[in-house]
């Protein structure tokens, strides 16, 4: 039996531990938000909150969102957390800071780091 | 539980032949300071440095800050579970060098942020520009990976801490203060008359660069517990939490619990301060829910009328800091809300991730997006260059004359979620 959830990601250090698990989208932060709207409008259910860390979306380059493959009706609780995800993004301001990829690649630890925080208190309903 | 704490006020911060206080003065060791602190083969070098009131000095980046503080009576030791052992700490006597404080800097990831300027418009910004500051920059042995890193810093600076305090321990204090909560049938008998009022303490717990320590557990690991309000004072909680500069918590300022110190002080007058909640913010929605659930039980549990509640962070906090007040004020105890916002840089914008309308109550510690001119300062602890890639700047920040131009969410403390500051609006 496989995985009943999934994680969206543009983190290459997600991708690389959990190859199976994640879905590679080549695109900023935004684009996991929107992606992760598209699927919460067809019935996945938001399991990590896509605000994680205070490290800010507009900051770090990557964003990885843990949704469940089940298709059921609309989940209102999860579309009201990205909806604002989205409205927060989007107030900031962008910071066209050309990072070292040093720098990159903290921000993917911290971003892995917070997703396996996800992980490992993954619902009872869901499995690997 | 009581405790009584004798402050002893230090004035000034100066190296001496021996670690000391004298007419207010704290002397320190320099040698020996930084051997107690690099007590860690992780530790490729220590550098102290002296950053006082009034200097033109800016640290950056800021990891923690901690008071130094010793056990002098009682139980326990300070910072249960990483300087001493975990016997319940809240009792006795503590000794504490108020007006200094131990600010520890490293490079833990390239992205930077924490800044405590001494002197000028970052000043106003910070309280950490009114102690006296010993500065304890701590560089790992080469290839150290980011989580053992963060560890290698947090515990460098405890220990830094631990060492001075112990300066404190033969002094005579120039104030003591006393804090007693009775075990609770008796707490809530004591007052009758008086709103019985609880603190939900709410603290961050991600993962890396984002955790908090009770007695040295990972709080994310926990499901909320009471706490006696006086186990703060003792180091019980410790910050592992290093983002975002503004609105984290470094250990100082929960051994200062300023919503803690506000509610004794009108204990027995105005309400009745039954003690507090700690709870978490994970990362996962189930986790908040439980989180949240079993907080409003325990308020319940408590019997309380009211509470205060503070959050610590932005974003995914704000989902805690709603489900908190829905859940609680639906049992029909009245909540208040701490809060910072991160409402824009022209402040238009919603403050929050999340609202309710139950959220009638709220204080808010100020706008992170605030943006402000740092000026360029004679001497730079730290790292200067990180300046360039400061969370809350931007390409352009750091100016030809080394002023920086940022957002205040880089300045250490600037909007503490507990009220930890000397800035303040009044309406008149």
């Amino acid at each position: 039996m496989g995985a009943n959830f999934h994680i969206l990601t543009n983190n290459p250090q997600v991708a690389e531990k959990y190859p199976t698990l994640s879905v590679s989208l080549s695109c900023g932060v935004e684009g996991i938000f929107l992606a992760a709207r598209d699927e919460i409008h067809l019935g996945a259910v938001a399991i990590n909150h896509p605000l994680s860390g205070s490290v800010k979306p507009n900051e770090s380059p990557y964003k990885s969102l843990v949704l469940s493959l089940r298709r059921g009706p609309l989940d209102i609780d999860s579309l009201t957390v990205i909806e604002s995800a989205i409205e927060v993004l989007r107030k900031m301001p962008v910071r066209n800071i050309d990072f070292h990829p040093r720098v990159l690649e903290d921000f993917q630890v911290i971003d892995l780091d917070l997703l396996n925080s996800a992980i490992v208190a993954l619902p009872a309903q869901y499995h690997m | 539980m009581r405790l009584e704490v004798g402050n002893i006020f230090i004035k000034d911060v100066q190296f001496g032949k021996k670690t000391e206080v004298k007419s207010g003065v704290l002397y320190v060791n320099k040698d020996e300071l930084c051997k107690v602190a690099g007590e860690d083969e992780r530790v490729k070098s220590v550098e102290v440095f002296l950053a006082r009131p009034g200097e033109s000095v800016r640290i950056i980046p800021v990891k923690d800050v901690v008071e130094p503080r010793v056990k002098v009576e009682g139980p326990g030791g300070i910072l249960p579970g990483f300087m001493t052992g975990v016997e319940q700490v809240g009792s006795g006597r503590t000794h504490v060098l108020k007006g200094a404080a131990v600010v520890t800097t490293g490079k833990i990831v390239g992205f930077q942020e924490g800044i405590i300027d001494m002197k000028g418009t970052g000043a106003e910004y910070t309280p950490f520009s009114r102690t006296n500051n010993v500065v304890v920059k701590v560089e790992p042995i080469d290839s150290l990976k980011q989580h053992e890193h963060e560890v290698v810093v947090r515990l460098a600076g405890f220990r830094a801490a631990t060492y001075l305090g112990l300066a404190g321990k033969e002094a005579t204090p120039d104030e003591v203060k006393t804090y007693e909560t009775k075990p609770l049938f008796e707490q809530s008998m004591k007052y009758t008359h008086l709103p019985k009022v609880a603190y939900v303490y709410m603290l961050q717990t991600q993962g890396l660069l984002h955790n908090t320590y009770y007695y040295g557990v990972d709080v994310k690991e926990i499901v909320p517990t009471f706490m006696y309000p006086t186990e703060a004072f003792d180091g019980a909680i410790a910050s592992g939490n290093c983002v975002s500069a503004c609105d984290k918590n470094p250990t100082y300022v929960h051994q200062n619990s300023p919503v803690i110190e506000d509610l004794y002080a009108q204990h027995g007058k105005t309400i009745n301060f039954l003690g507090c909640i700690i709870t978490n913010e994970n990362v996962t929605l189930m986790d908040k829910e439980r989180s949240s659930n079993m907080t409003a039980k325990l308020v319940e549990f408590l019997g309380a009328d009211a509470v205060i509640i503070s959050e610590e962070g932005f974003g995914n906090p704000d989902a805690d800091l709603v489900m908190n007040c829905n859940k609680i004020e639906k049992k029909g105890i009245r909540t208040v809300l701490i809060t910072d916002e991160y409402a824009g840089q022209d402040g238009g914008s919603q403050s929050l991730a999340d609202s309710t309308p139950l959220g009638d109550a709220c204080v808010t510690a100020g706008n992170a997006n605030q943006v402000v001119t740092l000026p360029k300062m004679d001497t730079v602890i730290g790292y200067p260059e990180v300046a360039n890639v400061i969370a809350g700047g931007w390409n352009g920040s750091l100016q030809a004359d080394g002023s920086i131009v940022t957002e205040i969410q880089v300045i250490t403390g600037a909007t503490n979620e507990l009220g930890f500051h000397y800035l303040t609006a009044k309406t008149v």
